[in-house]
C-alpha cells in the first residue's frame, strides 16, 4: 500500500513537471515566436527605434531561436520574467508585491466555496427531491450563468452604493498591519491587531462572496448527488439498525464517503477561481495580480500580462498536485 | 448521424431542453437581425442625453456619450454570438481531428497528442486565453484565435476516449477486413458514431465561450471602442454604475440570457444522452450511452 502510494506520487509529480515544461514552452512561443517583433513587445508600444534596438540586444533576440530558448529557460529559472515598461521594474518583483493580496482573496473564496457548497449540498439532499433540489438548481444556474464581473458590479452597486454595508474597493481602510506574511488576515492575527483584522475581513466580504457564488452551484450539485447516493447504501442502513444516532450517521458515515469526489472537484474549481479572480479584482480595485494584469492590458504592457498568467498557471498546477495527493491519502483506492 | 438526431429529438422533450432551445434560437435570431431591429445607429452620440434612464425613447437608457443602449446591446449580439460560434467550431474541428487520430492510431501518436492536451487542460482556460490574446494584440479577431487555441483540448480528450471505445467494436473490425483505409474508417465509420457527445459539449461550451469573449472584452483585450461589445460595455459602465444602474445591467442581462439558454439546452441534451445526475463527467455518461446502444457487445464482454 505504501509502495503503491509512492509510485502514484512519483507519477503525479512527473505529470506536474510535464505541465510546468509545457507552460514554459507556451510562454516562449508567446513571447518570442508569435510576435512579429518581440523586441517591440518587450520595449512597449511607445518605445523609440533606439530603445527597441537596445531591447533586442539585451534580450538576445538577434540570436537563433534555439539559442533564445536556452536563454529564456535560464531567465525563467532565475525568476526573470522581463521588465514592465510602465512600472520600470522587473515583472517578477511586481508579481511579488501583488501576489499575497490575490492569494488571500482566492484562498478565502476557496474556503467559503467549500464550506457553503458542502453544507448546502448536504442540506439539499436531506430535504429530498422537492424545494431543496429546485433551489439548488436555481442557485447553481444563476451563479454559473451570471458573468462574474457582472455579479461583482451589481454587488458593489447594491451593498456599497444603496445599502452602504461594505466598502467598495481595496484591501483595508486604515493602516495595514505589520507585514510578516503579507496576508493581512494572518499578519493582523499574529500581531494581535484586532481593528486591522476586522477591517481586512470587512473588505474581503464582497469579493470573496462574489467569487464563491460563481462556482458554489457546481459543488452543491455534486455533494447533493453523492449524498443522495450514499444515503441509500446498505452500510447506512446497517448503522441505523445498530442504533447509531441519525446526526452521527449523516456526519461520520455518509458525509465522509460522499465528500471524497468533492475534494477533486474543489481542486478543479480552483482554476476557475483564479480566472474569475482577475475580473473580480478589477471591479473591486483589489491591489492584487488581477488589477495589475488589467492595468497592464490598458497600457499595452504585454510582459506583465504574460507573467501573471504564467505565475497563476504554475499555482494551479501545484494546487492540483496537492489536491490529488491529498485525495490519494484520503481514499487508498485511487493510488492503484 | 441517426444517433445524434435521436439525441436531439429526445432533448426537446425535456423541459430544460425546450426552454434552452427557445432561448438559444431567440438569441441566434437576434444576433442575425439585431442591427436591423436596432432603433438607432449604435454609435450615434447624443451628448444632450448622457446617462438617460430607461424611457420610451431609449428603452434601455443611454451611456455616458448618450448612445442608445438597446441598439448597442443588439449590435453586441451580432458581434459576440458569431465570434463564439467561430471559436467553438474551430475548437471542435481541431479537437475532434486530434482526438480521433490519437484514439484510433494509439501508441506514441496517442501519447504525444494527449500529453500536449494535458498541458492545455491543466492551465486555467481564461488565463491562458488572456496570455495568448496579449501576445497577439488587442482586437476581436485575436480574441477568437486565442480562445480557439485554448478550447480544442477538451474535445481532443473527449473524442479520444470515444474513439478508443468505438475502435474495438465489430463493425470496425469488419471494415478493416474489407480493406477500408484508416482515414476512411475514421471519417465514415467512427466519426458519425461519436458526434453526439461532442455536440452536447459544444452546446455547453457556447455559453462558456460567450462568457470568455465578454471577459476578454471586459479586461480590454477584445473589441476596441467604439465597437459595441457586452464585456467592454460593462467595463465602461463601472465609473457610472452607482448613478446609472441600467448601464451595466442590460449588457449583463444579455450575457446572462445567452449563457442561461445554452446551459439549459446543454442540460436537456445531457439528459437525453442518458444521464442520471446533472454533472457531466464526459467519460461516464458517454460510456453509459455507448452501452445503451450495443447491449449485445456488452453482454459478450
Amino acid at each position: 500500500m505504501q509502495r503503491r502510494f509512492l509510485r502514484y506520487l512519483a507519477f503525479r509529480i512527473a505529470g506536474t513537471l510535464l505541465v510546468a515544461i509545457g507552460i514554459l514552452v507556451i510562454t516562449f512561443v508567446l513571447t518570442h515566436v508569435i510576435p512579429s517583433d518581440p523586441a517591440r513587445i518587450a520595449a512597449g508600444p511607445h518605445a523609440t527605434a533606439h530603445q527597441i534596438a537596445q531591447a533586442r540586444q539585451e534580450l538576445g533576440l538577434d540570436q537563433a531561436l534555439p539559442v533564445q530558448f536556452i536563454d529564456f529557460l535560464g531567465n525563467m529559472f532565475r525568476g526573470d520574467l522581463g521588465t514592465s515598461f510602465v512600472t520600470q521594474r522587473p515583472v517578477s518583483s511586481d508579481l511579488e508585491i501583488y501576489f499575497p493580496a490575490t492569494l488571500e482573496l482566492v484562498l478565502c473564496a476557496m474556503i467559503v466555496l467549500g464550506v457553503a457548497g458542502i453544507i448546502g449540498g448536504i442540506l439539499a439532499s436531506l430535504l429530498g427531491d422537492g424545494i431543496g433540489s429546485i433551489s439548488i438548481r436555481l442557485v447553481s444556474l444563476v451563479g454559473i450563468a451570471a458573468p462574474v464581473f457582472l455579479t461583482a458590479l451589481l454587488a458593489q452597486i447594491l451593498f456599497f452604493g444603496r445599502l452602504g454595508w461594505f466598502p467598495s474597493s481595496g484591501r483595508i481602510g486604515g493602516d495595514p498591519p505589520h507585514e510578516i506574511t503579507h496576508l493581512y488576515l494572518v499578519d493582523s492575527l499574529i500581531t494581535g491587531n484586532w481593528s486591522a483584522f476586522g477591517d481586512a475581513c470587512f473588505h474581503l466580504v464582497l469579493p470573496v462572496a462574489v467569487l464563491a457564488f460563481s462556482r458554489v452551484g457546481v459543488i452543491m450539485r455534486l455533494v447533493q448527488a453523492e449524498m443522495t447516493r450514499v444515503m441509500k447504501s446498505e452500510y447506512i442502513e446497517a448503522a441505523r439498525a445498530k442504533g447509531v444516532v441519525e446526526s452521527r450517521v449523516i456526519i461520520r458515515h455518509a458525509a465522509r464517503n460522499a465528500l471524497l469526489p468533492t475534494v477533486s472537484m474543489l481542486g478543479m474549481q480552483f482554476g476557475w477561481l483564479l480566472g474569475g479572480d482577475v475580473l473580480v479584482e478589477a471591479v473591486f480595485s483589489w491591489p492584487g495580480l488581477g488589477g495589475y494584469l488589467v492595468d497592464s492590458v490598458g497600457s499595452l504592457d504585454v510582459m506583465p500580462v504574460i507573467g501573471t498568467a504564467v505565475l497563476l498557471g504554475f499555482v494551479f498546477a501545484l494546487v492540483n498536485l496537492i489536491v490529488d495527493i491529498a485525495q490519494a491519502r484520503l481514499d487508498p483506492r485511487i493510488a492503484v | 448521424m441517426i444517433g445524434t438526431l435521436r439525441v436531439l429529438a429526445r432533448a426537446f422533450r425535456t423541459p430544460s431542453g425546450v426552454a434552452g432551445g427557445l432561448l438559444t434560437s431567440g438569441v441566434f435570431v437576434l444576433a442575425i437581425t439585431g442591427p436591423f431591429l436596432a432603433p438607432m445607429e449604435s454609435n450615434h452620440v447624443d451628448l444632450s442625453a448622457r446617462l438617460a434612464s430607461p424611457s420610451a425613447k431609449h428603452l434601455f437608457g443611454t451611456d455616458e456619450l448618450g448612445r442608445d443602449l438597446l441598439s448597442r446591446v443588439l449590435d453586441g449580439a451580432s458581434r459576440t454570438v458569431p465570434a463564439a460560434i467561430v471559436v467553438v467550431a474551430s475548437a471542435v474541428v481541431i479537437g475532434v481531428a486530434l482526438g480521433a487520430i490519437a484514439g484510433y492510431y494509439g501508441r506514441f501518436i496517442d501519447t504525444a497528442i494527449m500529453r500536449v492536451t494535458d498541458i492545455f487542460i491543466g492551465y486555467p482556460a481564461l488565463l491562458l486565453a488572456i496570455a495568448i490574446a496579449a501576445a497577439l494584440g488587442v482586437g476581436m479577431v485575436q480574441t477568437v484565435v486565442a480562445l480557439a487555441a485554448v478550447w480544442w483540448a477538451g474535445y481532443a480528450r473527449l473524442v479520444r476516449g470515444q474513439t478508443t471505445a468505438v475502435r474495438q467494436l465489430l463493425f470496425i473490425e469488419a471494415a478493416k477486413v474489407n480493406g477500408v483505409g484508416g482515414a476512411r474508417i475514421l471519417w465514415s465509420h467512427i466519426l458519425p458514431n461519436i458526434m453526439a457527445p461532442v455536440i452536447v459539449k459544444a452546446t455547453v461550451d457556447l455559453a462558456l465561450v460567450v462568457e470568455s469573449v465578454a471577459a476578454l472584452g471586459f479586461i480590454g483585450l477584445g473589441a476596441q471602442p467604439p465597437a459595441a461589445e457586452w464585456g467592454s460595455m460593462v467595463a465602461n459602465s463601472q465609473t457610472y454604475a452607482l448613478q446609472a444602474w441600467w448601464y451595466p445591467l442590460f449588457p449583463g442581462l444579455a450575457l446572462l440570457i445567452v449563457v442561461l439558454g445554452s446551459n439549459l439546452l446543454g442540460d436537456g441534451l445531457t439528459q437525453a444522452l442518458g444521464s442520471v445526475g446533472h454533472v457531466m463527467p464526459a467519460r461516464g455518461l458517454t460510456q453509459r450511452w455507448l452501452r445503451l446502444r450495443r447491449p449485445r457487445d456488452a453482454q459478450a464482454a
